[in-house]
């Protein structure tokens, strides 16, 4: 069954994938999602939820060359789809949604 | 600085075990830059992942995989300790007192064991070159057939067996039981059928 909302980590993963652009692999994925999102990384969870936004068609990927400093390994360079984008912004309207008129929420510095 | 190049032997375990060329490669390139711990432990968590990937997406495979390691710990683990136990025996027969006034005679058993190891990958090898269906087969039959033989030789060799006590140390059956274990593990692994996985 598919599911029609995003959880954080696959949000976070989807961001990055929009703010690194066409250069989108799992390298610079993690490291933004570590800069910018302040979050440790594990790579492998990274795939793991990678394989399951394709799956449900919210990402698509492509493999690269092999380079050397890879060990000769290709890069997968992946996509956010049509499908993904509406995904995003539905999970950005609900949480705006959630958020809004939260006075606790207010005023505070953390 | 120049830099860091992760752990050979970390990547030796990606190469052999890891499906993932992709994430392999991710691996490789971002060691650059961080710490043997960052690299140990992202190579842990991937080949955990996958083996989780592995049990969720083949079950079945996982409890055939569970039950015919249980077979192999009852049996051949039982052998082993038959065969331990028959050359005490014939230590005693040929009144090599020498052994036991060296004070180590449960570790003479334990050593001659050791052999087994070597037989019990091969064991293992033999064993993975079956079709996963007929593995459970060839456990029992392999099993069955070498119980047989311990316990012929065991009557041929050792007089008046029944009154004989059959009864080896807990220590020494789990010592033994786990070299076995361990040696059929290796030689499975060393013939791996699982299907390649789609990412992980």
């Amino acid at each position: 069954m598919t599911r029609d909302y995003l959880t954080d980590f696959e949000l976070m993963i989807l961001l990055s994938i929009l703010r690194v652009g066409d250069e989108a692999y799992g390298v610079p994925i993690a490291r933004e999602m570590e800069v910018t999102g302040g979050r440790t990384v594990v790579l492998s969870a990274v795939y793991t939820a990678l394989d399951r936004l394709e799956e449900n068609g919210l990402v698509s990927s492509s493999m690269g060359d092999p380079t050397p400093e890879r060990g000769g390994r290709a890069k997968r360079f992946f996509r956010v789809t049509p499908t993904g984008l509406k995904a995003v912004r539905q999970t950005r309207k609900a949480l705006t949604q959630l958020w809004s008129g939260l006075t606790q929420l207010e005023g505070g510095r953390s | 600085m120049s830099p860091r190049r992760p752990s050979p032997f970390a990547v030796a375990l990606l190469d052999r075990f890891l499906v993932n060329e992709a994430l392999k490669g991710d691996l490789v390139e971002s060691a650059i830059d961080r710490s043997a711990a960052w690299f140990w432990h992202q190579t842990v968590s991937a080949l955990l992942a996958q083996t989780l990937w592995c049990i969720r997406t083949t079950p079945r495979m996982t409890i055939e995989a569970v039950l015919v390691a249980t077979a192999m710990l009852a049996l051949i683990g039982f052998n082993a300790v038959v065969v331990a136990n028959l050359l005490s025996q014939l230590f005693l027969l040929n009144e090599a007192s020498w052994i036991l006034s060296s004070g180590r005679f449960a570790g003479w058993q334990i050593y001659a064991t050791a052999p087994l190891f070597a037989a019990a990958v091969l064991s293992g090898r033999a064993i993975g070159a079956f079709h996963q269906e007929h593995r459970v087969a060839a456990i029992l039959g392999c099993g069955v057939s070498a119980s047989t033989a311990a316990f012929v030789n065991f009557y041929l060799f050792v007089p008046s067996v029944p009154l004989q006590p059959f009864i080896p140390s807990p220590a020494q059956q789990t010592i033994v039981a786990l070299l076995f274990a361990g040696g059929l593990f290796i030689g499975i692994s060393s013939r791996s059928t699982c299907e390649p996985l789609p990412s992980l």
